[in-house]
């Protein structure tokens, strides 16, 4: 069950990394340009029919996946660069630390993460960089957590102890004992995370808080296409199946592990 | 030089490792666990000190307390006449270099991540105590082949020796800063019987060869006579008695030291000893029995014994016991 589980999701990750990495050869038109046939139904030439300015939607969910890679990829980064140091911190040392750590991050996990990043994308205003940190900064918390909770049981452990009757310093321990013994969790965290990223810009996409245009999105394509769903159902559908198979692939390849 | 006071390697006074218990609605102090009491001891150089106990007793956390890998409550630790409850975090990973352990599990007390070489190598590292990566690595094969592990084993990972292997592994590593004290938290309990010997005899070896001081803790005595100058035997966190090894398996002055030596299987059946079962359990260590904590199970036990504590004192000529009947 599990194996199957990896199969699947790693087989999505890597059609999704190979539409993102090839596009401009795999795209039959250039997703920026525009034509005279507008909102055209799907047809052998634009098998998911063309947009409002007669730009082909195939096109554009192929390269909207290069916008999905670095949200996903970024966001997660970031999200790890915060929350991995400070779960580990929070775990190892405990302490004052720990009891300023814990509260702050039950905080902002009881916020909802849309919400929040809703918030903070309407006051730094939206663009691909400032996507990228804001998901980044509402997802750490969750990372945080998940690696204090890991650190807590592998401290507690006879190898971290024996450590220390050696003379091994915090730092010593979290680099050499802590992080490699937590690191398999925190690589499939780190999946889940460029899921719930993708998830999380498309929805705001959807809510014209994403990428500005005429970048291609999933988002927004999906937002797009809503205007003619009567048209062209595919205009909203193909790009909202490209989101939901990409998210489900990290999704099922980080819940794999363990 | 005349009127030279010999200092004991590592001097004991009064140990105390009591651990709170908090609970209830708003939570307070219900009451201590009193994993360790008052224990007092000393080890000299080059001397072996067994200390023997039922699981519970304590004698691991007199361990992990002599070495300041847990905080005791209260008491005095020297080693070599310096106070070790006072190091600032730099003077003790300094004590590290002469002070080492070996654990009971050496299962867990390996890093599954790491290999036997990074492993062996880690005190070194730690501690720096070799110049470089190649001089580093000379050192962790000599120090293998003092365990009687070849090369080959340095890039192996722990789940890929057997127990008696990685215990080994375990020895090499508190023997890599050269320490001048061990404490063999029940090196050998885990592995099977048919190892035991070759891990308690490597000790020896060891011993002589280092020069080491060792405290070595276990359930059995037997493993420990073999081993050990002197022995401690503790129950419920206190010393019931103390005498040089042979002398105290021989010739037992504490009905508990006597209980204890009679569950020992004699190799020879046409010597008897009459095997003393103890009635109940020990006691809960949040709450132990007034005066005497052996009292309980005692059958030589008196009323007086629940009145005072009794004080480890001579019974013999070099041998020490707690208890009002001696």
């Amino acid at each position: 069950m599990r194996n199957l589980k990896s199969i699947v999701g790693l087989t999505l990750v890597a059609a999704f990394v190979v539409l993102a990495a090839f596009a401009p050869a795999l795209a039959p038109y250039d997703p920026l340009r525009s034509s005279v046939n507008m909102v055209d139904s799907p047809s052998f030439s634009h098998w998911f029919g063309t947009d409002e300015l007669g730009r082909d939607i195939l096109s554009r969910v192929i390269y909207g996946a290069r916008t999905s890679l670095i949200i996903g990829f970024g966001a997660a980064t970031c999200a790890m660069l915060i929350g991995v140091p400070i779960g580990m911190m929070a775990g190892y040392l405990r302490g004052g630390f720990d009891l300023v750590a814990v509260p702050l991050i039950d905080l902002f996990i009881a916020l909802p993460g849309l919400v929040l990043a809703l918030i903070i994308t309407v006051m730094v205003g939206p663009s691909l960089m400032n996507l990228v940190l804001v998901l980044g900064f509402v997802m750490w918390p969750t990372i945080a957590r998940l690696v204090r909770g890991q650190t807590l049981a592998v401290r507690e452990t006879l190898y971290i102890e024996a450590a220390r009757a050696v003379g091994g310093t915090p730092g010593w321990i979290i680099r050499r004992h802590v992080w490699p013994n937590i690191m398999r969790v925190v690589a499939a965290q780190f999946a889940i995370s460029v899921s719930a990223a993708i998830f999380t810009s498309a929805s705001l996409s959807f809510l014209g808080l994403g990428i500005p245009p005429p970048t291609p999105d999933w988002g927004g394509l999906v937002r797009v296409g809503f205007d003619f769903l009567s048209l062209n159902p595919l205009m909203s559908l193909g790009p909202g199946a490209a989101v939901t198979f990409t998210v489900m692939g990290f999704y099922l390849a980080g819940s794999s592990v363990e | 030089m005349t009127g030279q006071v010999t200092v004991p390697l590592l001097d004991v006074r009064s140990l105390r490792k009591w651990y709170d218990i908090r609970g209830g609605v708003i939570p307070h102090l219900k009451g201590h666990v009193q994993a360790v009491t008052d224990v007092s001891f000393e080890i000299a150089r080059n001397e072996v000190l067994g200390l023997a106990g039922e699981s519970g007793s304590g004698k691991t956390t007199i361990g992990r307390c002599v070495l300041r890998l847990i905080e005791p409550t209260a008491g005095e630790v020297k080693f070599d006449g310096e106070d070790v409850l006072g190091f600032a975090p730099e003077r003790l990973r300094r004590f590290r270099r002469d002070a080492q352990i070996i654990f009971q599990d050496p299962f867990s007390s390996l890093d599954p991540r790491m290999t036997v070489g990074e492993i062996v190598a880690e005190p070194l590292e730690v501690q720096k105590l070799c110049a470089n990566a190649p001089e580093r690595r000379d050192r962790v094969v000599e120090l293998l082949d003092t365990v009687s592990l070849s090369a080959e084993y340095l890039d192996r990972y722990p789940r890929a020796l057997s127990g008696g292997q990685r215990q080994r592994v375990g020895i090499a590593r508190a023997l890599a800063v050269n320490p001048k004290f061990i404490v063999a938290d029940e090196p050998v309990s885990s592995l099977d019987v048919s190892i035991q010997a070759q891990v308690v005899n490597l000790l020896v070896d060891l011993r002589a060869k280092f020069g080491l001081a060792i405290l070595f803790i276990s359930h059995d005595i037997a493993v420990m006579e073999h081993l050990s100058d002197r022995i401690a035997v503790i129950y419920l966190g206190r010393i019931m008695e103390v005498g040089p090894a042979e002398a105290l398996c021989r010739d037992p002055k504490h009905p508990y030291t006597e209980a204890l030596l009679s569950a020992v299987p004699d190799p020879d059946p046409a010597y008897r000893r009459q095997r003393i079962v103890l009635d109940g359990d020990v006691p809960n260590p949040v709450n132990p029995p007034s005066g005497c904590v052996f009292r309980t199970r005692c059958p030589r036990a008196i009323a007086d014994c629940a009145h005072m504590v009794p004080p480890l004192r001579e019974v013999a000529s070099g041998r020490q016991a707690a208890c009002i009947r001696l």
